[in-house]
């Protein structure tokens, strides 16, 4: 059953940029397919949409002729047929036993429990590793046998189609020999087809049928094998590196020599040039047609941020010393808490309005943490403004009012912590977290006399917010998995409880993996113990403009304090 | 060249629930200042151990490590996971932070930094935040973070392993700039293919150095089993070097024996050129 892709776009969150873009093609049964791009081409969100993990913006996907989604939901029976391989699959185990992934990726299926003990003695043995591995804890295993079970689990599942992302990352080439020979037999058997994700062509270019090769969305060319031959130009153009068996076979046949159109194997490529060469065949030697030295990244990359500039230096707000900020916000919120009328508040909010649109932050990042407050005000609003009792109110419904005035109270005093929250957001985003760290370290050294651990304190700040993106980037990852491996369908960003420990397990090691490293790096960067002598990049040193935005501050206090 | 590292029978183990582990076992090494090291073996060789033990980063249980004109100070060591490694919010605070632990004055930092970008082709980035780069150009900055402390020794520990081949053949070509200008390289890898661009290898396997040579003798030179070292490691090696293989076993000779994939094209054209 082959897949077919029609017209599909996927867009970011956004909804401007598109991730891919009009990817019309069908990818056949039967066969190895592998796709291949730049970093950031949008390989896995491929896979991801071709697994129902992400859903379609426009256009759709066929298996076999029949839609991957049915409304607003995947079609589970496809789900059932496609079996996923993360990256670094190893770190999504978290069942006590061995045996317990296989029930937990078996799940969905409803087997007998005889056929998935069957199951797990046959497909461990398939790949390698001893049946008495199943009544041991996964956690245990070397990392090499922790990325067998979980590919194990995968295959246990039987399905017709096998999507894997970059699974020879961190193996050695003998594990990749294992794992390409048993990807090879498996397409004998197999109803459906594999489709691969892959920088490494030295292992997967051998053995692929077909090759696609996407760049910034859209599908730069989709080619058979040996089309690739031909067609070697469009690694330089879409700026990947060749294999070295392609790199060398080109090289070869720009030197006069006859290569033919596949991949060779080490020792024929050494006869065919062992022979060529001694026996004088080589008429003429051509300059070489094709210059294959690539743009490096960063010379790509350098042309895309040329413009940003510095831009920062220039934003008087970000500039103020962080000190100055937050005596700032402190007089602001004192001014805005002694409101008591709507005209008060009106004005604080036209002065948090200008600030923000001073500072030009983006309005997104200021108001997303306050979106759930903003509800929350709603609903206080309303059940604030419900009275029980003789009616003497506009709207009502026998006995059950709704009073207005009552329900504006409790708006007024909520819209006074909401501006404050925004200011706040407003501080955090017009600072960074190392001068956040000196300010918090400065203004609170007299406290280490008292033998508090400031520094300590300040510190475990920084790091917390730099690692709180870190950390949600893994809660997604894992998200991902848990849905694939499941097979069900659930709103993105939520999971089902009974989900919860194949979700908290596997993130709970990533994040302790994180922190182990992160001492080691501290360390090797020289942070080695608290209160050590340290310099500063950033003498923290109030200037003029601090001093007059105080001023401005104070002011705006005062008139609040008048308006009252 | 002066002795920068003498390791004499070292050993680090660690004590788990199922009794002591050893992790390197009785190794003897000298490291010349200067020199442009890979070490190479499977998973859980000891590796990884060993460049923390030269770093100063992991205790030895036994033997003895000297160092001469290096203090810890002056050896930087690049990860494999550059978010675990990046503290600043943007990169040119990444780049301070370093600078600030090792108490380098505050006027001179900015220069520093700026150097430092620009040996790795960062400098247009400087006020970017570090949630914004791809995974090489942080890796790129780790790299600018060690190097704008001037260190005599820099450590890669597997640095490469989450890039793509590209951003790893960028890294490989800032990595040989930085050894030409008189810095010690020690390279930690898993890929063998990354072996043609140093000088000498240490091959690990299971604690001990099997091993200390140099690339032509690693693939080329046979035993008196008929292997050569690298498959009695039970590694694959890359594939220019398995051709080259081949045809000396067909009888062809070679001036130099070619490593990388370069190397190999230059041979044959010249070979061509010849006829």
């Amino acid at each position: 059953m082959p897949i077919t892709i029609n017209h599909l776009t996927i867009y970011q969150s956004n909804h401007t940029i598109k991730i891919l873009d009009n990817i019309h093609t069908t990818i056949a049964d039967q066969q190895i397919t592998i796709i291949i791009g730049k970093t950031g081409a949008g390989k896995s969100t491929l896979l991801d949409v071709l697994s129902g993990l992400t859903e379609i913006h426009t256009g759709d996907i066929l298996y076999d002729h029949h839609p991957l989604w049915i409304g607003k939901r995947p079609n589970k029976d496809i789900l059932l047929n496609i079996g996923n391989v993360f990256q670094f699959p190893e770190q999504q185990l978290f069942a006590r036993t061995v045996a317990g992934e296989f029930y937990y990726s078996l799940r969905p299926f409803h087997l007998e429990k005889q056929e998935i003990e069957r199951r797990i003695m046959q497909y461990l043995n398939e790949i390698g590793l001893p049946r008495t591995i199943a009544k041991e804890s996964p956690l245990v295993l070397s990392e090499g046998q922790k990325r067998r079970v979980a590919l194990a689990s995968t295959f246990a599942t039987e399905p017709s189609w096998l999507f894997l992302d970059e699974p020879t990352a961190g193996l050695d080439s003998n594990g990749a020999k294992r794992l390409t020979d048993y990807l090879l037999n498996w397409k004998k058997q197999a109803r459906g087809g594999i489709v691969i994700i892959t920088h490494d062509l030295e292992t997967f270019l051998p053995i692929a049928d077909q090759v696609m090769i996407l760049q910034e969305g859209k599908m730069a060319a989709n080619l058979t094998a040996e089309r690739i031959y031909k067609n070697p130009d469009i690694f330089t153009e879409v700026g990947i590196c060749m294999s070295d068996q392609l790199d060398l076979a080109l090289h070869v046949r720009t030197l006069g020599l006859l290569v033919p159109n596949e991949i060779l194997p080490p020792k024929q490529m050494a006869h065919l040039i062992h022979s060529q060469i001694t026996s004088e065949y080589v008429h003429a030697v051509h300059s070489p047609k094709h210059s294959y030295t690539h743009l490096t990244s960063t010379q790509k990359e350098s042309n895309q941020y040329a413009e940003t500039g510095d831009p920062a230096a220039e934003l008087i707000i970000q500039a103020l010393d962080p000190r100055a900020k937050w005596l700032i916000y402190l007089l602001l919120s004192i001014g805005i808490f002694l409101q008591e009328y709507w005209g008060g508040i009106a004005f604080a909010t036209v002065l948090t309005v200008a600030l923000i649109a001073f500072s030009r932050v983006s309005i997104q990042i200021i108001t997303t943490t306050s979106k759930p407050f903003i509800l929350l005000m709603g609903i206080s609003f309303l059940l604030s403004g419900v009275s029980f009792g003789p009616v003497t109110h506009l709207f009502h419904i026998g006995h059950v009012g709704f009073s207005f005035t009552l329900g504006l109270t409790t708006l007024l005093q909520l819209s006074k912590v909401l501006l404050v929250m925004l200011l706040g957001n407003l501080l955090s985003a017009t600072t960074s977290q190392l001068k956040m760290k000196t300010s918090i370290e400065r203004t609170l050294s007299y406290l280490s006399k008292l033998k508090l651990p400031i520094e300590a304190i300040a510190l475990a700040t920084t790091l917390i917010l730099r690692f709180i993106p870190i950390i949600m980037r893994q809660t997604t990852k894992f998200a991902r998995i848990i849905r694939a491996r499941g097979k069900r369908y659930t709103r993105f960003g939520t999971i089902p409880f009974r989900d919860l420990p194949a979700l908290l397990i596997p993130l709970l090691l990533a994040v302790l993996q994180l922190g182990s490293d992160l001492v080691l790096a501290m360390e090797a960067r020289g942070y080695r113990k608290l209160g050590i002598k340290r310099t500063s990049s950033d003498e923290l040193r109030m200037e003029r403009r601090d001093y007059i935005a105080i001023l401005l501050g104070t002011f705006a206090l005062f008139v609040l304090w008048l308006i009252r | 060249m002066e002795d920068q590292f003498v390791l004499q029978r070292v050993s680090v183990a660690y004590t788990t629930a199922d009794g002591v582990k050893p992790i390197i076992v009785d190794l003897d090494l000298t490291i010349q200042a200067g020199e442009l090291i890979v070490i190479v073996g499977p998973n859980g060789s000891g590796k990884s151990t060993l460049s923390h033990v030269l770093a100063g980063l992991s205790p030895i249980s036994r033997g003895t490590l000297i160092t001469s004109g290096v203090d810890r100070d002056d050896i930087q060591v690049v990860f494999q996971n550059p978010d675990a490694q990046i503290v600043g919010d943007t990169v040119y605070e990444d780049v301070c932070f370093g600078l600030e632990n090792h108490c380098i004055p505050s006027d001179e930092m900015e220069i520093r930094v700026r150097q430092a970008l620009s040996d790795v082709g960062l400098d247009h980035m400087i006020r970017q935040s570090v949630e914004t780069l791809s995974g090489g150009q942080k890796q790129l900055l780790c790299i600018a973070d060690a190097i704008a402390l001037d260190p005599k020794v820099l450590i890669f520990d597997e640095a490469t392993a989450m890039l793509d081949p590209i951003a790893r053949d960028h890294i490989l070509h800032i990595v040989d700039t930085l050894n030409k200008r008189g810095t010690t390289i020690l390279w930690v890898t898993q890929l063998l293919n990354e072996i043609g661009h140093f000088q000498r290898i240490l091959a690990l396997n299971d604690g001990k150095l099997i091993f200390d040579g140099t690339p032509n003798v690693f693939f080329y030179d046979r035993t008196e089993f008929g292997e050569t070292p690298c498959a009695q490691l039970g590694l694959v090696p890359p594939y220019s070097v398995q051709v080259v293989q081949y045809l000396l076993q067909m009888g062809m000779q070679f001036d130099k024996l070619p490593i990388l994939m370069n190397s190999l094209k230059d041979v044959i054209t010249e070979k061509c050129l010849l006829l």
